[in-house]
């Protein structure tokens, strides 16, 4: 069914991904597919006093953790949209699925949507929101 | 997994929602979960609802196989408010759509932008 699967995980909080992952993971366990997770790296403002950590060292990390049932790789893009960075992770691994979890409504995404709701408007491949 | 998934499907233009359903097929099998076909026409319950039950309850027949599939008809209205009512009121878990479908694109892509997304309480497959 499906061959390369993205999942992208906030790595500020995981806990709305985890569902994500574990889905994808039983997808592609069943399809003998691929499994990458994409983290975005918002670019640090030159004036920012406390510079953000680089996120490489926590994507190491948490992909540590998340090897059991199936090989998971990383992807770690830098960009100022989080959207854009997936949509742009999915053609670099020509993913034919992406597979995101989602949070809570807030008004702001109301107002401007969520990043899923972009990536599933924008994103030329299969993408499953997992709720 | 997965154990209730939901196919929109335009009985008047079955083959729009063709691969969305093969790809429902293939999550409820890994799931054990069962199906449920949502038909979309906007036609009101009348003589033509008889018509389309019949309808309805032929497209299952040629698709259903060993699955457990089941069929649901809307009663007119707004498409994408009925799926979403049908979707909670049945416990779906999940809806799998085509993306290209023009009376379903309210669903996700609605007047209030992508936001509409959001206003699914269930999962979402966009299979394009």
């Amino acid at each position: 069914m499906y061959s390369k699967i993205l999942v992208p995980v906030d790595l500020h909080s995981t806990e709305t991904s985890d569902k994500a992952l574990a889905t994808a993971k039983e997808i592609a366990k069943r399809d003998g597919a691929s499994l990458t997770v994409v983290s975005v790296q918002i670019p640090i403002p030159a004036d920012t006093l406390h510079a953000m950590p680089n996120l490489q060292p926590r994507l190491d990390e948490y992909l540590e953790g998340h090897q059991q049932d199936h090989p998971v790789e990383g992807l770690l893009k830098h960009s100022g949209s989080i959207a854009a960075a997936i949509q742009d992770a999915a053609e670099e691994t020509s993913a034919d699925l992406v597979v995101m979890g989602t949070h809570d409504p807030s008004l702001g995404d109301y107002l401007f949507g969520s990043n899923a709701a972009s990536v599933a408007l924008h994103t030329p491949c299969s993408v499953l929101v997992v709720r | 997994m997965f154990k209730k998934i939901m196919v929109p499907v335009d009985l008047d233009q079955p083959e729009i929602a063709e691969r969305a359903m093969s790809v429902a097929k293939e999550l409820a099998m890994l799931g054990d979960a069962e199906i449920l076909v949502i038909s979309i026409a906007t036609q009101p319950s009348s003589p033509e609802g008889v018509a389309e039950e019949a309808r309805l309850e032929a497209y299952l027949s040629e698709r259903r196989g060993a699955l457990k599939m089941d069929g649901v008809l809307t009663l007119g209205g707004k498409v994408a408010k009925e799926i979403r009512y049908a979707a909670e009121e049945m416990g779906v878990d999940l809806i799998v759509m085509a993306s290209h479908e023009p009376r379903l694109s309210d669903v996700l892509f609605g007047s209030r932008s992508a936001a509409v997304a959001l206003h699914t309480q269930c999962s979402v497959l966009v299979v394009r």
